[in-house]
């Protein structure tokens, strides 16, 4: 009798802790995603030029062999490389160009190291590509001299 | 002794090869194990303390999604676990006589065949099977060929295959919800069945190649009439060791109907948590389901039949979205939101071909007729010439080479049943 | 005893079912993704050249053999495929002085920027009819992605076996035989598509070349060296990619280094003569058939007085093996031109 109580007991422990366990698992944010013009884009996903404005000049290279291409928007304040296979067009890299555009957490080209570290929670090394990942996508920043020198998104 | 010695030593290159720190866990616990068993018998602190002691990392395993403690390795360690603690009660009631050869345990724990998805096989029998091996080698070879290509089959052209659509389906609870999930369940218990089965095939197969005959571990259990009958024929011997070791102990049937039924609850839970400790709360339900299985029986064997295998299927939730909340969610949506938005969209999406049905529908016919006439075709196939059978084995092996799915992006290895 | 014949006929049996179905399951690249046949088209009627080119679409979209025979008499092939990285060419290079001893070879120095494979897709291409040697094992070693296996090289069936609902009469047509696709390794394109925009340079953050490139050329450069030929390096007058500045440095640092000769192309583009409103099928990426004759013209009479190559028109077997390829190459130039 009295085993029985107490592995009911442990049951009705390990289920409460597992039913709180699980719960922590849905919070994490899945992917970097960037808004522009009141769009957004996320690395990976599908890419529809129509709903932006007119770009300042477009560019393609056709896929060595294969079939399929790469597009490189050029929006002035940022650039869109996409990749196009079939009918379906997917964004692969957007570069911020412009220290006027921030990101979504509030950094922008020319911004001290140290707002990296504030914003992002992880100290970049001078002249090193600092990736931070999330999910499928992940941004790249790059500091040269104490500042910003490029930021990119892309997918990880 | 040279033969078990070979076998031995060739599993364990093979274990090796997996990590290091696993063998040397293995080695250590079959040390441990191996010992305990020399003294064990009739001395009860002994039976508690080696129990204790084996069960520790399987239940470190099961544990650490909540507990965060992660082992090194695992490769195996949910069945030679339970064979090494069954060794040790066996041992202490008697039943089978202390193993005072080393290499001869070791075999027992580390036979490779059983490494991946079982049978977990009792030191008794696994010893008789050893004695008693078939020295028919064409036969052996033959038989033993044929069974580990019709696992095959069963696991690289069908599981396989099904699982690129599954996993887009459990991929999106979003989308594919109501009547997407209610498919879900469906093929996850057809993938499942044949994932699991021909593991088991190809592991019996490559044993009865060696001579050794193994426990079987399925017994066409989408035909039984009931939960409890189901629990009998899938994964039969982990039924017979939860039985042996967790049902009967705490008195299984002896001590009253209410007893019982809280013995079989307990017993399923048990299950649950050897599939680790988010299926517990689906091991519970499993054992409500037998203790009231009298509840769904109607006169009609066909009903019956298809009511347990949608019981069964609904309940494998648990297992295709991992999280209990998800699962029951994705449960109850079958019934709250049977149609969800852009149902017609989410199809297109699902990566499904002509040729996947083309493949598919074939052979899903071929495994369905070669249940329901298992034995019927086991002797046709055992009274074939020596062309007939060696075709056949060939036929079967090439139709895993063009139609299986297996390659890029493919683990082929990657049994579901051995992520438990 | 009986038995164990009986079963070994049958598995003899299946093996041979097995070997035809890799035959025709495996791509052919005749009429689709030609790309992924160039390598072997070498094989078809390799002789002696004195100039072997190796790279990448740089090399063999840009460069006419036939037209550098034609108009100089040299005698030349391309062995290049679709992103043909700097351990590719290397094999190749070895492989070729398997079938001969050319004079020089050229290598186009854009592959010295790419240090990791770039994909299963293009290494298939480039590698899987490549005759078996040990420079075919090294050139998979080498290229392999971490998805990748080896023998699914040894057995493209493992690879392509999912391909049995995508064959076309191709497959079929093709099973037994092979037909000429390149003109020398030369892949003739005639369109024509002005350059417009080109994208923003982004100079990437760090310009040196990768160790495992710059150790590539290094073998390369010892096994021109060892068998006596000449290595020289170019950078083919394309648009873009953009080759900077501090990339030319290197390279011509490393032939300073070692004695070789560099043509960086990207500023000799007037001196070529190239237009790349006409001269360009893809905006300025490659060049079509006028810019590449053009280039070949230019890079013959760098060839016959830099390195005094010989002008072999006349040498009656010499003119013997050209008189086919020339008859055919004008027929597929002339059309459109």
């Amino acid at each position: 009798m009295k085993r029985i109580m107490a592995l009911l007991l442990a049951v009705a422990i390990m289920l409460f802790t597992a039913s709180c366990g699980k719960k922590e698992e849905e919070k994490a944010p899945e992917k970097f995603s960037f808004t522009y013009e009141g769009v957004e884009l996320v690395p990976g996903e599908e890419f529809d030029q129509k709903k932006l404005p007119e770009p300042l000049s477009r560019f393609e290279v056709e896929n060595c062999a294969l079939d399929g291409m790469s597009v490189e928007y050029d929006y002035g304040d940022i650039t869109i490389t996409t990749n196009i296979d079939g009918d379906k067009e997917i964004l692969d890299i957007i570069y911020i160009v412009d220290p006027n555009i921030t990101t979504p957490e509030g950094l922008a080209l020319g911004d001290d190291a140290g707002k990296v570290k504030e914003l992002y929670g992880q100290d970049p090394k001078e002249n090193q590509e600092l990736i931070l990942k999330r999910g499928n996508t992940c941004i790249s920043i790059y500091v040269s001299n104490g500042a910003v020198d490029s930021i990119y998104y892309t997918v990880a | 002794m040279i033969f078990e010695l070979a076998v031995l030593l060739a599993g364990l290159a093979i274990y090796l090869t997996y990590g290091i720190w696993g063998a040397v866990m293995l080695l250590l616990m079959s040390v441990i194990c191996f010992v305990t068993g020399l003294f064990v018998y009739r001395r009860k602190w002994l039976l508690i303390a080696g129990t204790a002691v084996t069960a520790l990392p399987l239940l470190l395993l099961k544990t650490a999604p909540i507990t965060g403690l992660s082992l090194a390795f695992s490769f195996g360690l949910s069945y030679f676990s339970l064979q090494m603690i069954s060794y040790i009660s066996d041992v202490y009631k008697g039943k089978t006589e202390a193993e005072k050869n080393f290499p001869r345990f070791l075999l027992y724990v580390s036979y490779l065949p059983h490494m991946f998805v079982g049978p977990i096989e009792r030191y008794g029998s696994f010893s008789l099977a050893l004695e008693n091996r078939s020295m028919d080698t064409y036969e052996n070879i033959t038989g033993g060929l044929m069974r580990t290509a019709w696992g095959g089959f069963k696991k690289i052209v069908i599981a396989n295959r099904l699982s690129v659509p599954m996993a887009i389906l459990a991929s999106d609870t979003e989308r594919f919800r109501g009547i997407y999930a209610l498919a879900a369940m469906f093929v996850y218990s057809i993938q499942l069945y044949c994932d699991f089965s021909g593991g088991m095939d190809m592991a019996l197969g490559v044993s009865k190649m060696l001579g050794i005959g193994m426990s079987e571990n399925f017994d066409r259990p989408y035909f039984s009439e009931t939960v409890q009958e189901f629990w009998r024929k899938w994964h039969i011997t982990l039924g017979s060791w939860l039985r042996d070791h967790i049902y009967i102990p705490l008195g299984g049937n002896r001590k009253g109907k209410l007893m019982r039924a809280v013995n079989l609850v307990i017993t399923f839970l048990a299950s649950g948590l050897w599939h680790g400790i988010h299926y517990i709360l689906w091991g519970i339900i499993n054992g409500l389901l037998v203790v009231t299985g009298d509840l769904f029986k109607t006169k009609n064997r066909t009903v019956n039949r298809v009511i347990t295998f949608i019981l069964i299927s609904v309940l494998w939730s648990f297992f295709i979205w991992q999280g209990t909340g998800t699962a029951l969610s994705m449960m109850g949506s079958v019934f709250t939101d049977i149609i969800p938005s852009g149902a017609g969209d989410s199809f297109k999406d699902l990566g499904l071909t002509l040729t996947d049905a083309l493949v598919l529908i074939p052979s899903l016919l071929i495994l369905f007729i070669y249940d329901c006439r298992k034995e019927k075709i086991y002797e046709g196939l055992k009274n074939m010439g020596v062309t007939g059978r060696w075709s056949i084995i060939m036929a079967i092996a090439l139709i895993i080479l063009v139609f299986g799915t297996y390659g890029l992006g493919f683990n082929a290895t990657d049994f579901i049943y051995s992520r438990f | 005893m009986k038995k164990t014949v009986k079963i070994l006929a049958i598995v003899i049996v299946f093996v041979l079912i097995a070997a035809l179905l890799q035959r025709l399951l495996t791509p052919k690249y005749m009429t689709d993704l030609i790309e992924g046949s160039m390598v072997s088209q070498y094989y078809r009627e390799y002789g002696d050249h004195d100039v072997i080119f190796l790279g990448d679409c740089e090399v063999y979209s840009n460069y006419s053999p036939l037209k550098m025979y034609e108009d100089y008499g040299i005698t030349a092939y391309i062995r290049g495929s679709s992103q043909q990285l700097i351990w590719q060419s290397y094999y190749i290079l070895k492989e070729t002085l398997r079938y001969e001893t050319p004079k020089v070879v050229i290598f186009n120095v854009n592959s010295m920027r790419y240090s990791e494979p770039v994909s299963e897709a293009y290494n298939r291409l480039t590698i899987d009819r490549m005759r078996w040697s040990p420079e075919k094992i090294g050139i998979i070693k080498a290229s392999m992605t971490e998805e990748e296996s080896f023998l699914s090289y040894v057995f493209p069936i493992l690879r392509y076996h999912s391909r049995f609902d995508k064959l076309t009469g191709e497959d079929i047509e093709y099973l037994y035989r092979t037909k000429e696709n390149t003109f020398e390794g030369y892949l003739l394109n005639m369109e024509t598509r002005p350059v417009g925009d080109l994208p923003a340079k982004r100079p990437p953050k760090n310009y040196a070349f990768a160790e495992i490139c710059y150790d590539y050329l290094d073998r390369m450069e010892e096994l021109c060296r060892e068998n006596g030929i000449k290595l020289v390096l170019v950078k083919s007058p394309c648009l873009y990619p953009y080759w900077y500045e501090e990339y030319d440095e290197q390279i011509s640092s490393y032939a300073g280094e070692h004695g070789l000769i560099y043509y960086d192309l990207t500023k000799a583009r007037d001196e070529i003569g190239l237009d790349f409103s006409t001269d360009t099928y893809d905006g300025g990426v490659h060049l079509n058939l006028y810019g590449a004759e053009k280039l070949s013209a230019y890079i013959s009479e760098k060839l016959r007085d830099d390195l005094g190559l010989t002008d072999h028109r006349g040498e009656a077997d010499i003119e013997a093996r050209y008189i086919e390829k020339l008859k055919e190459y004008h027929k597929a130039t002339e059309g459109e031109k």
